[in-house]
């Protein structure tokens, strides 16, 4: 079906997407992601007839995705977009940029890539709708949080030690001279250097070979939200809430700031990253914090590979998500895992 | 007969409780009675019957209205939908389902088949709220609530 050779062409993708609303009903088969989802719920939102999601491949209608290959497809035409987000493919509106922001950037970080140079297209002509793209420290929300958060809620990178950790945050921060209130932007370039030795020697830990790009890439953000945050919030509704969260936030994008305020409240109350190894066909992150789709980026730098499925060990219990896994159920899923 | 389940059901305050069993011999009076006649008397007869059902409905239904509670009897059938109706009412009224314009998401709880569409367990459906009724009802779909009491 799919042709391999094929150089990605997701501009094509535009006039598939718009030949939808000429369907009476329309169903889309999806695969379990945030882009995916965020996507369906975009056009769902401008739709006149029923709508269907199907996980499975029942529907005329799907997005495909193998590894971080992906196609559309609709009544025999197909348009292979290559690794781009399938949200970036879609129309570009002030009113719904939000979400595929958000679907863009969702699927950036749970891949561990960068952005494509379609959606760096994406991005730069959102500029007008007030997008701003900078090259800093991945770190989340640094020009809102203090710097000792913004480490603590870093999970790409995964800062051992710091990641989760309020107390040793502000140690760090402490250390390089710094107090609890200080953002990233106050920072001289002394204490930038020594901030980002410190970077480099946790992340070197994991991973020997990691360079300055690991640590530093293109930063986006969008009425005030830095899109590595806004990523990190749509995950962990998805596996918490489901489905529902995203196709509301498709339709009000002002739910936005909830997800990421809920999302960075629970974070900053702390978490526990400890022990990730496989266990059968499963690779297990023993965490306090209920969100197997966060772990698996903790779990793909500790294991240097992308890793899946992903399970998280929450005090005995093991849980993953429909991520991984297919279920009927979202939110957390129960695995039996015996020990 | 209906005539004294009417008058009970007048008497009181709280619901009666009836069980099919305790009018089934009145029932096959009833079916005979339809299927022997098709004369203007017996229509009429059988219309003042129709009458007193409607009437015991509506007093019944305005009780549960009035203090929910409705189990045990014959009818219980419809108070369990009524209650499946008064949750989506107040759910839609105060913003707690998933809908765009007239559409409500839906999650599908078994196999079925909309619109000519295999839906399985887990998919999601957008449909009217006129649809997502029935079809809750007989247990296909689960209106998507944004929050779970």
């Amino acid at each position: 079906m799919e042709n391999f050779i094929k150089d990605p062409s997701p501009q094509d993708a535009l006039k598939l997407i718009e030949s939808l609303y000429a369907e009476r009903d329309l169903c889309l088969s999806i695969p379990y992601t945030p882009d995916a989802i965020l996507f369906s719920g975009v056009i769902m939102k401008y739709f006149k007839g029923d709508f269907f999601i199907s996980f499975t491949e029942n529907c005329e209608t799907k997005l495909i995705q193998r590894g971080k290959d992906r196609w559309i497809s609709h009544r025999g035409a197909e348009v292979y977009i290559g690794n781009s987000s399938f949200s970036s493919t879609l129309p570009l509106s002030k009113d719904d940029l939000t979400s595929i922001l958000a679907g863009v950037y969702s699927s950036v970080m749970l891949e561990r890539r960068r952005l494509t140079e379609w959606e760096l297209g994406v991005v730069e002509m959102a500029k007008d709708f007030g997008v701003s793209l900078e090259k800093n420290l991945k770190i989340p929300s640094y020009n809102e949080l203090p710097l000792f958060l913004s480490l603590m809620l870093s999970i790409d990178p995964y800062l051992q030690g710091l990641t989760g950790s309020r107390e040793n945050s502000i140690s760090l921060v402490k250390e390089i001279g710094l107090d609890e209130t200080t953002k990233l932007g106050e920072l001289d370039e002394s204490h930038l250097n020594t901030l980002l030795y410190r970077i480099m020697m946790l992340v070197t830990k994991l991973n020997p070979k990691a360079t300055r790009d690991d640590v530093i890439s293109d930063k986006v953000f969008y009425m005030g939200y830095d899109l590595t945050e806004v990523a990190m919030a749509v995950s962990f509704f998805l596996d918490n809430v489901g489905s529902k969260a995203l196709i509301q936030l498709a339709l009000t994008p002002s739910v936005l700031e909830i997800l990421v305020e809920k999302t960075r409240e629970r974070l900053a109350k702390g978490f526990t990253v400890g022990q990730v190894y496989q266990k059968g066909k499963f690779y297990v992150v023993e965490t306090s914090l209920p969100s197997p789709m966060l772990l698996s980026i903790v779990a793909q730098q500790v294991e240097g590979k992308p890793v899946k499925p992903v399970v998280i060990k929450l005090g005995n219990e093991y849980y993953s998500s429909k991520y991984f896994l297919e279920s009927a159920e979202e939110g957390l899923i129960r695995v039996d895992i015996k020990d | 007969m209906i005539d004294e389940l009417l008058s009970k059901e007048l008497e009181t305050d709280a619901l009666q409780e009836i069980p099919i069993n305790s009018f089934s011999n009145d029932l096959e009076v009833l079916k005979k009675l339809r299927l022997r006649y098709n004369d203007e008397l017996h229509k009429r007869e059988v219309k003042i019957y129709e009458e007193l059902a409607e009437s015991l409905f509506e007093v019944r239904l305005g009780k549960y209205l009035e203090d929910g509670k409705g189990g045990g009897s014959f009818d219980s059938f419809v108070f369990e939908l009524l209650e499946k109706i008064k949750e989506l009412y107040i759910s839609l009224l105060t913003g707690n389902l998933v809908s765009n314009n007239e559409r409500v998401m839906c999650k599908v709880t078994k196999k079925v088949i909309v619109d000519g569409r295999t839906l399985d367990k887990g998919d999601i459906a957008f449909l009217p709220i006129r649809l997502v009724v029935p079809l809750w009802i007989a247990e296909y779909i689960i209106p998507c609530k944004l929050v779970d009491n």
